[in-house]
C-alpha cells in the first residue's frame, strides 16, 4: 500500500459515520427459469423471466447482466488472460473444442419491445471480454418499480472449467445464467450516486449478486439424478426426459448439479432438510458429512445467527469433478473428499465447515466478493477455524496422524507468514488486484489473523456479541468493510477501549488497510542483588568510596520488552517469580523499547508476553518468552530430527 | 522352507558380526551427531529459554513451522553440510558393504575388524560400480512404471473414481516394487560372485547372479522377502511405539529407535550371510547332481 492509499483508507474510516451512516434497502431480482440440458451437445436452452425492482430514488435506464460463460469462449476474455494458472484444467480447451459460450437469443420486456444491447468490459476495457452485457431499457424502470423481462438464451456448457462445467457424465452448474449484476443507489456501500455494481469475471474473486425468489425446473435425461439450490417442489416426467423444479426465497444465486451416478442420504437438523450428493465410491465419507455439516450449523446459530431456510444440500464433487469441488451457493455448496487422503487429515471437515459458513458470510450478509474479498472469505475463514478447533480440538484440527499434528487456526499462521511476501498487498485491494501474490494469505488467512487478534483483545464475549449485531444488521443487505468497522465502532464505548488501551480505528488501519507487521519480543531479564553506592555527595569535598553492598533478600529486577514490527497494540505481560509470585501489565506496546522494573521484590524467573495468546497476528511466538530457567522441551523434536537422520543415512547402505 | 531354515540358521551365527555391527552403528551415530549438531544447537538456541514448546502437547508441527518462519534462512548452510555429508556417507557405505561382503565370504567363526577394514579396501571399486549400475536400473524402473501409470490413464480428470486412480496407481507401484526387488536380488548375489569367485567385471557377476536369481526365484525370493518383512515390521513398531509413547518420554522413544536401527543393521548383515549360505547351498547341490 502506497502512502496516498493509507491516507485515503485511514480518511474512509475516520468518516465511516458519514458515509454509511444508513442501511439502504436492496433491489430484488426473482428468477423464473426453464432450463434443459442435452448432454449429448453439452448445451443447456432455457426460457427465463426476470423481474427486477429498482432499489433506488431514479429512475434506471439499463440493465447489466453477468454472461459468465463467455469467460470461457476463447482466450482473448479477461479470465483466461489472467488465468494461465488453470493449465491442467484448460489443456483440454486448447486440445479440442471444448470451448464455451452464453448467448442471449431475445430478450423483450412487458409491452413486448425487443431489447438489445452490447457487451462492455467496466474494469479493463478488454474488448473481447463478453462477460458483462449491457442493455438499453425502452421504458426505464420508475424509482421503487417493478419490471418484467422475457429472456431467450442458450449456454454451451465448459469442460471442466473453474466453479463450473462438466466432466464425463459429471455436471457442476454454477453462474450459469444470464444473471443481473446488483444495481447499487446512492448510500449503498461506496456509491455516491446510483449505478450498477457488474464486474467482468475474473480469474480471482467470485460473485455479487442481488437478492430475488427462484423458481427453476430443469429438464434432464430421465437417468440422472439432480440437487440444486432449494426445495424440490415436483418432478415430472416429459417426452422420457425428466423435469424437476425447484423453489427458494431470498437468495442472491442459484446453483445446481447432476450426474445418473449420484446417490444420495438426507438427514434433518432442527427444521433443515440436508441433502447429500456423493458418489458410490465416497459412502465413507457421509457420516464425516453430516457430522461436520450438523457442527457447523450449531455453532453458527449459537454465535452468529439462525439458519433461516428450510434447506442445505452439500455436493461431494467426484475425483474427475474436483474443478467444482470446494464452492458455495445458497443453500447448496460443493466439498471434496478422497480414499486418497489418510483420515486423521480433516480436510472434508474444513471444506463442509467452510463452503457453509460462506451461507452467512456472502449467501445471507451478501458482500462483494470481488471488490472486498475479505469481508467473506476472510470471515469464513476465521468462523472455519473457531469451529474445526472447538470440536476437533486446536493442535489437532487440521490433522493428527502418524504422530504429528496440526490446529486449523495455526495453519492460518503458517500460510499468511510462509507467503512469498506477507506485506505484498493489504485488504484495501479488490481480488483482481492481487496480481503480485497474497490473494489466499491476506484476503484468507490474515483477515481471520486479525479477526482473532480482535476477538482476543475485545474478550470473545464482546466479539461474539458485536458479530451477531453485525449479522442482524446487515443479513440480506450489502455491506461494505466501513459498515464492519462502524458496528465495531458503534458497539464498544470508549471507556471500555481506555481501559483496555486500545485504539480500534488504529487496529483497522494497520492490520486490514495497512501492512504493519505485529511483531514483539522480551529481550531480556537482570537480577540485581546488589546494593552499589559512591560519588560526591553535597559536600563536594567528600568523595564516598564505592560501596558494594549484597543483599539477598534485596533485588532491582527487570526486564525489557521490544516492538520489532510496525503495529502497535496493547500487549499483556505475565512476569513470574522464583518465589511463585506472578505480575500481570499491560503495556500499550507503542515505544520501541521498554524497561519494566521490581525492586525489593525478588528474582524474576520468566516473562511471557501475551501469555493467553491473544494476538495471533504476532510474527514469532517463540521470543515471546524468556525464561530464565532452561527448557529441555526442544529436545523431543530434536531428537525425532536424529533419528530421521540416522535412518537416511542407513538407507544409504541399501542403495550401496 | 530351506530359506527360512537358512534365515533362522544365520541369525543364529549373528553374534559373530557384532564388531561389525557395533562399529556400522557407532559410525552411523557418530556421523548423524556431526550432520545434525549445527541445526539441533540453533534449534535449542532458540527454543531453550521460550516456554512456547509447553503450550503445546504431542508433536505439534506448527511449531517447527514457527521455528522455520523465523529462523529458517539461517539453515540453507547448515543443509549444505547436510547434504556434502550425505554424498560422503554413501561413498562410506559402499566401503562398508564392501566389507560386510569380505566378512560374509571369509565364513570365519568371528569377525575382526582388521579383516573387516581390508574387505572395504579389497571390493571398494567394484562394489562402487555395482551401486551406480544398481540406482541407474532403479531410476529406469522408476521411469518405466511412471510411463506405465500415465499409459493407464492415472490423470484425475478421466478416471471416474478415486478407487479407480488408486488401483491404477497401486498397479504402477507394485510393478516398480517388483521389479526393484527383482534388482535388489540380483544385486545382492553379483555382489557374492564378486567375491566367491572374485570375479573382475560386474557385467559377469551380474550375470551370473541373474542366472541364480532366476534359476532359484522362489528360494531367493523367500530369502530377501523375509528380510525385508522384518525391516518393515521393526520400523512399523517403532512408528506404533512413537505413537503410543508420550512426547515427553523422547529419550525412551531415541532409545527404541537405537535398537531398531541396531536390528536393521545386523539384517542386513545376516541377509548377505544367509544369502551367501543359500548360494552355497543350492549351487553345491546342483553341481552334485
Amino acid at each position: 500500500m502506497d502512502g496516498n492509499n493509507l491516507l485515503y483508507w485511514i480518511a474512509l474510516i475516520c468518516f465511516a459515520n458519514f458515509l454509511s451512516a444508513q442501511k439502504v434497502e436492496t433491489g430484488r431480482a426473482n428468477y423464473d427459469i426453464e432450463v434443459s440440458l442435452d448432454t449429448r451437445k453439452k448445451k443447456l436452452t432455457a426460457n427465463s423471466m426476470i423481474t427486477w425492482t429498482n432499489p433506488s430514488d431514479q429512475a434506471v435506464s439499463e440493465l447489466q447482466f453477468h454472461l459468465y460463460y463467455n469467460a470461457f469462449k476463447n482466450t482473448s476474455s479477461t479470465f483466461m488472460q489472467e488465468s494461465g494458472r488453470f493449465s491442467l484444467l484448460t489443456k483440454s480447451l486448447k486440445e479440442e473444442c471444448h470451448w464455451a459460450f452464453s448467448e442471449i437469443l431475445e430478450l423483450k420486456d412487458e409491452a413486448g419491445n425487443i431489447l438489445t444491447g452490447e457487451f462492455i468490459a467496466p474494469d479493463d476495457g478488454n474488448e473481447a471480454d463478453q462477460t458483462v452485457y449491457r442493455v438499453a431499457l425502452m421504458q426505464p424502470v420508475p424509482p421503487g418499480g417493478t419490471s418484467k423481462y422475457f429472456m431467450k438464451w442458450e449456454a454451451k456448457i465448459p469442460k471442466s472449467m473453474v466453479r463450473t462445467g462438466y466432466n464425463q457424465d459429471y455436471y457442476f452448474f454454477a453462474q450459469w445464467f444470464p444473471k443481473l449484476g446488483v444495481y447499487e443507489p446512492a448510500g449503498m456501500r461506496y456509491e455516491r450516486q446510483g449505478a450498477w455494481s457488474c464486474h467482468q469475471y475474473h480469474a480471482l474473486g467470485e460473485y455479487y449478486g442481488e437478492f430475488g425468489d427462484y423458481k427453476v425446473t430443469i429438464e434432464i435425461p430421465d437417468t440422472y439424478i439432480v440437487g440444486a439450490s432449494g426445495q424440490k417442489v415436483e418432478e415430472v416426467i416429459r417426452n422420457g426426459r425428466k423435469a424437476v423444479t425447484f423453489e427458494v426465497k431470498n437468495v442472491i444465486d442459484f446453483a445446481w448439479t447432476c450426474s445418473p451416478h449420484f446417490q444420495t442420504h438426507e438427514e434433518k437438523w432442527q427444521d433443515v432438510d440436508i441433502k447429500l450428493f456423493y458418489y458410490p465410491s465416497h459412502a465413507k465419507f457421509v457420516d464425516r458429512y453430516f457430522t461436520a455439516v450438523k457442527q457447523a450449523l450449531t455453532y453458527m446459530q449459537e454465535y452468529v445467527g439462525n439458519y433461516p431456510y428450510s434447506s442445505l444440500t452439500m455436493v461431494d464433487s467426484p475425483i474427475h469433478g474436483l474443478f467444482a469441488g470446494g464452492m458455495e451457493y445458497p443453500t447448496l455448496f460443493s466439498s471434496l473428499s478422497s480414499n486418497l487422503l489418510p483420515s486423521g487429515f480433516k480436510a472434508p471437515e474444513t471444506l463442509v465447515v467452510h463452503e457453509f459458513v460462506h451461507q452467512y458470510f456472502m449467501q445471507m450478509v451478501a458482500t462483494n466478493e470481488q471488490e472486498e474479498p475479505w469481508m467473506d472469505e476472510g470471515i469464513t475463514t476465521y468462523y472455519e477455524g473457531r469451529i474445526m478447533d472447538h470440536y476437533y480440538g486446536e493442535e489437532q484440527s487440521l490433522f493428527q496422524m502418524a504422530g504429528i499434528q496440526m490446529g486449523n487456526q495455526e495453519y492460518n499462521r503458517y500460510e499468511f507468514w510462509s507467503s512469498d511476501n506477507p506485506q505484498v498487498a493489504d485488504n484495501s485491494f479488490m481480488a483482481r488486484e492481487f496480481v503480485h501474490g497474497g490473494y489466499g494469505p491476506i484476503a484468507y488467512n490474515k483477515t481471520a489473523m486479525m479477526l482473532r487478534t480482535l476477538e482476543g483483545i475485545l474478550s470473545r464475549s464482546k466479539f461474539d456479541e458485536i458479530m451477531k449485531i453485525y449479522f442482524e444488521t446487515w443479513k440480506f443487505h450489502h455491506p461494505c468493510g466501513l459498515d464492519f468497522i462502524q458496528i465495531f465502532q458503534d458497539n464498544i464505548s470508549n471507556e471500555y477501549l481506555k481501559e483496555l488501551q486500545f485504539d480500534l480505528n488504529l487496529f483497522f488501519e494497520q492490520a486490514l488497510y495497512g501492512t504493519a507487521i505485529c511483531d514483539y519480543r522480551v529481550t531480556s531479564i537482570e537480577n540485581e542483588n546488589q546494593l552499589i553506592t559512591g560519588g560526591l555527595s553535597e559536600n563536594l569535598d567528600d568523595c564516598e568510596p564505592f560501596s558494594v553492598e549484597k543483599n539477598k533478600n534485596y533485588y532491582n529486577a527487570s526486564f525489557v520488552l521490544e516492538r520489532l514490527g510496525d503495529m502497535i497494540l496493547p500487549v499483556e505481560v505475565k512476569v513470574e517469580f522464583e518465589s511463585g509470585r506472578q505480575e500481570f501489565i499491560v503495556w500499550g506496546g507503542k515505544e520501541r523499547s521498554k524497561a519494566f522494573s521490581f525492586s525489593g521484590t525478588g528474582k524474576i524467573s520468566k516473562v511471557q508476553l501475551d501469555p493467553n495468546r491473544k494476538l495471533i497476528l504476532e510474527k514469532n511466538f517463540i521470543d515471546n518468552t524468556l525464561s530464565l530457567e532452561q527448557n529441555k522441551s526442544y529436545r523431543k523434536y530434536t531428537s525425532r530430527f536424529k533419528v530421521g537422520i540416522q535412518n537416511l543415512l542407513d538407507f544409504l547402505n541399501f542403495l550401496s | 522352507m530351506k530359506a527360512l531354515k537358512i534365515y533362522a540358521r544365520a541369525w543364529q551365527g549373528v553374534l559373530k558380526y557384532r564388531w561389525p555391527i557395533l562399529f556400522l552403528y557407532v559410525a552411523n551415530l557418530a556421523t548423524t551427531f556431526i550432520v545434525t549438531s549445527p541445526i539441533t544447537f540453533y534449534f535449542k538456541s532458540k527454543f531453550e529459554r521460550s516456554d512456547v514448546l509447553n503450550q503445546k502437547e504431542g508433536f505439534d508441527v506448527s511449531m517447527v513451522l514457527e521455528f522455520l518462519n523465523n529462523y529458517g534462512s539461517a539453515l540453507g548452510p547448515m543443509l549444505y553440510l547436510l547434504i556434502i555429508v550425505i554424498v560422503f556417507s554413501y561413498i562410506f557405505s559402499i566401503y562398508t558393504s564392501s566389507a560386510i561382503l569380505y566378512a560374509v565370504v571369509s565364513n570365519n567363526q568371528y569377525i575382526v575388524l582388521r579383516s573387516f577394514w581390508n574387505g572395504g579396501l579389497n571390493y571398494f571399486w567394484r562394489i562402487l560400480r555395482l551401486s551406480l549400475y544398481y540406482l541407474i536400473t532403479i531410476m529406469i524402473i522408476g521411469f518405466v512404471s511412471y510411463r506405465f501409470s500415465l499409459f493407464m490413464g492415472i490423470n484425475i480428470l478421466e478416471v471416474h473414481s478415486d478407487w479407480e486412480f488408486i488401483q491404477k496407481l497401486s498397479i504402477s507401484a507394485i510393478l516398480f516394487v517388483l521389479l526393484a526387488f527383482l534388482v535388489l536380488m540380483v544385486k545382492q548375489y553379483a555382489k557374492l560372485q564378486i567375491a566367491a569367485y572374485n570375479q573382475p567385471f560386474i557385467t559377469g557377476a551380474v550375470m551370473k547372479g541373474s542366472g541364480f536369481v532366476f534359476k532359484n526365484l522362489i528360494s531367493a525370493g523367500l530369502l530377501s522377502g523375509l528380510n525385508i518383512v522384518l525391516m518393515i515390521v521393526a520400523v512399523f513398531i517403532l512408528i506404533q511405539l512413537r505413537n503410543v509413547i508420550p512426547t515427553h518420554l523422547w529419550a525412551l522413544t531415541f532409545l527404541i529407535a537405537q535398537v531398531i536401527l541396531i536390528l536393521k543393521i545386523a539384517a542386513r548383515i545376516i541377509h548377505l550371510d544367509s544369502c551367501f549360505k543359500l548360494y552355497l547351498d543350492l549351487e553345491g547341490r546342483q553341481r552334485t547332481d
